[in-house]
Formats: structure tokens, sequence, C-alpha cells
């Protein structure tokens, strides 16, 4: 029997050096072992992975090579310490599909991500790959556009507009030329759903641009990719070079009428160049600036011409949908949003990583199910959806079935698929005001409430946060909020307050301990709040002392140990480091003298 | 001249003018200013266009970045597992060492949230990073200049 071994070459495992496994995999594997890369299994935290037949590997060494060929491969015997380890009951789990972290997911696009080699297309033709374009050839545009339509899948770029009625848009728009563009610009600090795509299975995603060229009748496709994701960017190149060679780009595909290039383009860091109107600007050699809607790029897009462009993960779902039929993705999620929801879940929870869910899944289910709660029992606080767009939903909401009109409601959005939780350690205030800086960084500066308004609604959350906060900050910062969500020109300021509304919606008690009390209970804020270990709890391991930055922990193992509030900096390295949550935050040390 | 080299590759598009500064980013590691006045000359764009477009952008730089550039992920995942923090940290640790020796500087997301906190040190991804890690790097980064 031959063996398959597949080494993890995402990003996440490469940085771990996975490259350098597969090399001493690949010298000294016999003739009955295959050794292969596959793009990200979206597991990154447990990286680097190696997949052996079906037995999933984590943290993986360069020694463990040696291991895995002899005692594994020659000897059938499993090597039980790098198996995964369930955080709930410290057992190993030997095969892929009986982690809970897949088992509890519905994997569709990510199907092929981890199993397939993305450099070489015979891994996905054999997959079953480019069947949908020959598909799509005969069925021609009327019918392609019917059926995306009718499956009822709505943009996974951020607002979620039915995609079939915008192809239809572009389709109906006069025009000779006409474009179609990916959007990989994934501007969302804190996700990467779209990179982990593009660099583990580029070709469903070509696929299905070209699936919307045929539908819209455009002859050209351009991708614009984030300048920070090199490795996509190849992978992405190696793609269209290996397809053009089987004649799936280029003149007369497969026998048809239909002719196809792509251009790929690199982007030079905005985040506002996401919007699309700002990204055909950029493509177009110019400022990244967006302007006014209508006209819609479906009519007036790249170079003035009719322009479809659609996010990474809705190409993606039209590969699929066009293979398996609307029917069959109308069957999962929910009535008003079909089919699958990929987050990229991260921050303090045990299993971080890319997962696919349907829509309509519980918050509860995906941060304590799949993401295995939160990590050395801390409580859950907040999961911010949608990055700097979205907003933060409080505990009382976790049985929220997911999808985008009910996470709207939350005062938050679905956005492209950043799932980003946060634990009693992280000051409320503090992230939005984090937020908030990042988006007032990127305003491009074109319209006055967006470019003023965000600057000036940061600079009271500075005061807030600084301990210098007014009582009526909170009424001005709502009052700004709403003007610069309605007046604002696009996307970027229209979605701004997000993050600053639904916290004073949910979380108002703490912004007013900040500026009444001048106490920031998540021990974050500078100069608002004091450290002190609690005894009854403290196991003298003297982690605290070593951890810290100021030397601040005065002490030893024997007679145990104490923080010296005078020359305590906050720095909170002790809090990360204590094993069992026995460091508290108390208020600041002027106050209790008062 | 590296840009016309460039420029040419681009049929002299103007269009492309952002692959090509990208290309000439890629190969110096910065904008040198010859450079881009040649490629101004060559694609036929005014200077005052292309620096408009330069400051737009904030992946491009104008000075000759240091022998090992860190740059410290400030993206949602990495803020809050605490990022700013070990810049913090780090930024004191290698105060000592010249500017043109090592470099520090925020970016938003690496896209390996996953593994937050994370640092970028001459172009590899370090994930996971601790206070210890980051001293260990700095300590590192002052081996190398001794050599
Ligand atoms: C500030 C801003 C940033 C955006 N960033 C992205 C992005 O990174 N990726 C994306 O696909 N769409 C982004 N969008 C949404 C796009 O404008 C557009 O709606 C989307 O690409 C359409 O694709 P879809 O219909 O497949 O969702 C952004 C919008 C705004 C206003
Ligand atoms: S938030 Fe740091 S890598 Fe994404």
């Amino acid at each position: 029997m031959t063996h398959r071994i597949k080494v993890c070459q995402g990003t996440g495992c490469l940085s771990s050096k996975s490259d350098e496994i597969t090399d001493l995999l690949r010298m000294k594997a016999g003739e009955d072992v295959e050794v292969t890369i596959t793009g990200c299994h979206g597991f990154c935290s447990q990286g680097p992975i190696v997949l052996v037949d079906d037995v999933l590997y984590t943290h993986t060494t360069k020694t463990d090579s040696k291991f895995i060929l002899e005692n594994h491969i020659r000897d059938g015997k499993i090597l039980k310490n790098r198996l995964y380890k369930n955080p709930a009951d410290k057992s190993r789990i030997e095969k892929y599909g009986d982690i809970p972290f897949y088992s509890k997911q519905t994997r569709i696009l990510l199907e092929r991500c981890g199993n397939i080699d993305p450099e070489n297309i015979d891994d996905y033709i054999s997959a079953g790959g480019y069947q949908s374009l020959k598909k799509a050839i005969e069925l021609g545009p009327e019918a392609i556009i019917e059926i995306v339509k009718e499956s009822g899948l709505r943009g996974r770029g951020g607002a979620g507009f039915p995609t079939g009625v915008k192809w239809e848009f572009a389709r109906n728009a006069p025009g000779a030329q006409k474009y179609i563009i990916i959007n990989a610009d994934e501007g969302d600090p804190g996700a990467f759903m779209d990179r982990s795509i593009l660099e583990a299975d580029p070709h469903s995603v070509i696929e299905g641009m070209m699936i919307g060229a045929i539908a819209i009748g455009a002859s050209i496709g351009y991708i614009y990719v984030r300048a920070e994701y090199p490795l996509a960017v190849s992978r992405f190149r190696k793609a269209v070079k290996q397809a053009r060679e089987r004649g799936y780009i280029g003149e007369n595909i497969l026998g048809s009428k239909f002719s196809f290039d792509i251009v790929v383009n690199e982007g030079a860091g905005a985040f506002v160049c996401g919007e699309e109107t700002a990204l055909i600007a950029s493509i177009e050699g110019k400022r990244g600036n967006p302007r006014q809607k209508p006209p819609f790029p479906a009519i007036s897009g790249l170079f003035g011409a009719p322009t479809n462009i659609n996010n990474v993960k809705s190409f993606a779902a039209v590969t699929w949908i066009i293979k398996h039929g609307a029917e069959k993705f109308r069957s999962l999620g929910t009535k008003d949003s079909p089919g699958t929801a990929i987050f990229s879940l991260t921050g303090k929870v045990n299993n971080s990583g890319l997962i696919e869910v349907e829509m309509g899944t519980t918050l509860r289910e995906i941060i304590f199910g799949i993401g295995g709660g939160i990590p050395k029992n801390k409580k859950f606080k907040a999961v911010q959806t949608g990055g700097p767009s979205g907003g933060c939903i409080p505990e009382q909401y976790l049985d929220t079935p997911v999808d985008y009109s009910t996470l709207a409601d939350l005062g938050s959005i679905m956005g492209s698929g950043g799932m980003v939780v946060i634990d009693e350690s992280t000051c409320i205030v503090e992230f939005a005001k984090y937020f908030l800086s990042f988006t007032q960084k990127e305003s491009c500066g074109k319209c006055t409430p967006c470019r003023e308004g965000t600057l000036r609604a940061k600079e009271i959350l500075e005061r807030i946060t600084s301990g210098n906060g007014k009582l009526s900050d909170l009424e001005d910062l709502s009052k700004l909020a709403r003007v610069i969500k309605t007046t604002s020109l696009c996307g970027l300021g229209q979605t701004a307050p997000n993050p600053v509304l639904s916290t004073l919606q949910y979380f108002r008690e703490e912004y007013i301990e900040h500026i009444v009390d001048g106490m920031c209970r998540a021990g974050v804020c500078k100069g608002m709040f004091s450290l002190e270990i609690n005894h009854d709890v403290c196991i003298n391991c003297s982690k605290c002392q070593k951890s810290c930055t100021f030397d601040s922990v005065l002490g030893n193992r024997e007679q145990g140990f104490v923080i010296n509030s005078e020359t305590c900096e906050g720095c909170r390295a002790c809090l990360e480091s204590c094993p069992v949550n026995g460091i508290e935050v108390r208020p600041p040390i002027e106050l209790k003298v008062k | 001249m590296l840009s016309q080299e460039i420029a040419s590759r681009y049929k002299n598009d103007k269009t492309a003018i952002i692959q090509m500064l990208n290309a000439i980013q890629d190969h110096y590691g910065y904008l040198p200013k010859d450079e881009i006045i040649s490629l101004s000359k060559s694609i036929m764009l005014p200077m005052s266009k292309i620096w408009g477009i330069i400051t737009f952008y904030s992946h491009y730089k104008l000075t000759r970045p240091a022998k090992h550039p860190v740059r410290v992920c400030s993206g949602t995942a990495c803020h809050v597992k605490n990022s700013k923090l070990l810049k913090d940290v780090f930024e004191e640790l290698i105060e000592d060492l010249p500017e043109d020796e090592v470099s520090v500087e925020s970016v938003a997301c690496l896209g390996c949230c996953a593994l937050a906190p994370v640092f970028e040190v001459n172009g590899e991804v370090h994930g996971g990073m601790t206070k210890k890690k980051v001293e260990e790097l700095a300590s590192e980064l002052h081996g190398e200049e001794m050599r």
C-alpha cells in the first residue's frame, strides 16, 4: 500500500518551518510514500500540520519526520504525543474527522483546502475541478444567472448583496468590453479567510470567476490582492499559468467561443481599496479614493466599462453551486442566507483557525463547540464580527443563529468573516478606540464626516481611556457616531462608528466606570487600575515574578509574592502568565487612599 | 535604469503605475528618488501624480530599510493578545542598536491571526510571541551586530 503524507504549507505552518519538514520527508521517504504539500487546513494554531493518510499530526518538528517514516509508515506505530490534544479532556485524537474542531463544521468550500496540492492543477482536476466550468459553458449566460439567483447566494465580501442579481445588472449593461474582478484585498485586520483559500485552493476561485465572466460577458478578469499576501499571490499566479497551459484560460476555452484572460494586480496597503469603487480606481493606477454611487460598477466600473466585483469566497461558492446545483446550496443555511459562512475565529479562544459552518449556526456553537471555549478558564466577554465595520456582541446573545440579518439586528455585521473573541481581560472602551483609530488612520480623507468625525470620536475615546472623560462625552459620542454613519460618502465611514455604537449599547456601564470611578475593570487603561495577588488562589509558582517587565513582583516561593504598586507600570505580563487566574484587577491606588 | 525596464514590461502603461512601484520597491526595499524620476519620464506621468500615489498607499517607503526590518502586527487578533506591549518591550531592548540596523514598525494584520501575537522579522513570520521570545529575538539581533 502506498502512503500519502501531506505537509501543510500555508503561511501559518511555513512560519514554523514546515518547508524544511517537507524536504526532510522527501529526502528520506521510500518508494511507497508520496509526499505532497497542501494549503492551509485552517487549524494554524496547531501547526505545523502533517497528515499521514488520515492521521493528523500537530506541532510536528523536523525530528518528527524521522519518526513518521520509521515508526508510523514502517512499523505502523502512531506518534501518540503528536496527535491533537483535546483541551476539554486532554485525550488524544487520531483521525482528522474525529477532532471536534472539524467534525462540527460543514466544509463545502474549504473541502479541498488541506487536501490537495495547490501548486498542482492535476490534484484539483482529479478532485472534480473545472467540471463546473465545462457545465457553465454548456449552460450559457442566462441559465447560469438563473441558477445563481435560485441558489440565493449573497456576496461574501460584507454587504451580502445577491450575487445572481448583481450579475444580471452587469450582463444587461450596454458595453462591448466588460470586466470581472476578484476582491482579495481582505483589509479587515484579524481575518485571513480569503488568504487561506487563495493559498490552498486557488483554482476554485479562478473557476468561479470564469463562470461569472461567461454570465456577464467579460473577457478579462482582474484579481486585486493585498500586498501583504506574497504567498497567496505566487500561488495564484502559478495556478493561472497552469490553467493557461491546460487550455482553461486563453482563446476558445474547451473548444467554445469563450475566451478569457486574467491579470494579477497587487495592492499597496490601503484598507479603503477593499471598497469596490476605490479598488477600481486603484487598478486604474490612481489614488484609491472611493466615489459616489450610482453609477454602480455594473454600469460604469473599470475604465468606465460595466464591471462586476465579487469577493474570493463568493466565487468559490459559485463553483460549488454550478457543480452541485442551486437546490443543494439552498438546503444549507437559513432561508434568508443560504449556504455556509466562513469565519476566521481568533482572539481568546482555544482552537483558533479558519472554519466553515452552515449559516444559522449559533455563536455559542462556533465559539464553544468548534472553538473549544476560552483559554485558561477566563470569562467570555464579547465576540466581535465584521472587523472595523462591525460590532461587539455580548454574552446574552450567544444563542443567536448567525446570518446577515441577525447580526445586523444586533448592531454588528456579518462582514467578510472576521470573528474575534475577547475575554474579561480586554477593555471594551480601549477595544472600541482600537477600531476607531484604525478607521481614522485608513480614512481616505475625501469626505468630511469620515475624516474629521472619526478623529473627534477618537479624541473623546482617548480622553475616556486616560481617565479624563466627562459624562457628557457619551452623549457627544453617540451623536457624532450617528452623523458619521448617515453622512459619510462610502462604506468605510458609514460603518466606522459600529464598534463604538455597539459597545455603548451593550457595555455602557464600563464606559461610565471609566468616567465616574476612574477605573478600568479589565486592567488595561494606564493609571486606572492596580494589580493585586489573591493569596487564596496563588500557588507560589513564581511565574508572575519571572514575567514582570518592571521587576515589580516582590517575594519568593517560600514566603509568597506581592506586587509593588509603586513600581508596577501595569504591563499585565503577570496577568497573562498566571496559570490560576490569581491576579486581580483593583481600583487604582490613589482612589483607595481617598 | 531598473524603472525603465519595469515600465517597458508594462508597455509604459501609466495605469500600471502601482504594479511598477511595487516592482521597484521589491527590488530595492524602498523607492529611490532617481528611479521615480526616471519612471515619471518613461511613462509620462508627472512627479506630482506619482507623489500623490506614493503617499496614499502605506506600503511605499522612501528611505532605505534597516538591515533587519521587524514588523509587529497590530491587527485585532494580535492586539487582543497584547502585541502593543510586546512591541514596547522590544523597542526598549533594541534602543541601543543603530537605526539602519534594526527597524520596528506596526502593520495591520499579516494574515496569520491564528498564531497571534505575530512578529515578522526579515520577512519571516514568528507566531505566538511572548516576552521571552522577544528577549531572545533582541539578543539575537544584538549578537548579529557584534559579528
Ligand atoms: C471600507 C470597505 C472595505 C471593504 N473591504 C472589502 C474586502 O476586503 N474584501 C471584499 O471582498 N469586500 C470588501 N468590501 C466590500 C466591497 O465594496 C464589495 O461590496 C464586495 O467586494 C462585493 O463582493 P460580494 O458581492 O461578493 O460580497 C469593502 C467595503 C468597504 C466599504
Ligand atoms: S491580527 Fe495579527 S496576523 Fe492577523
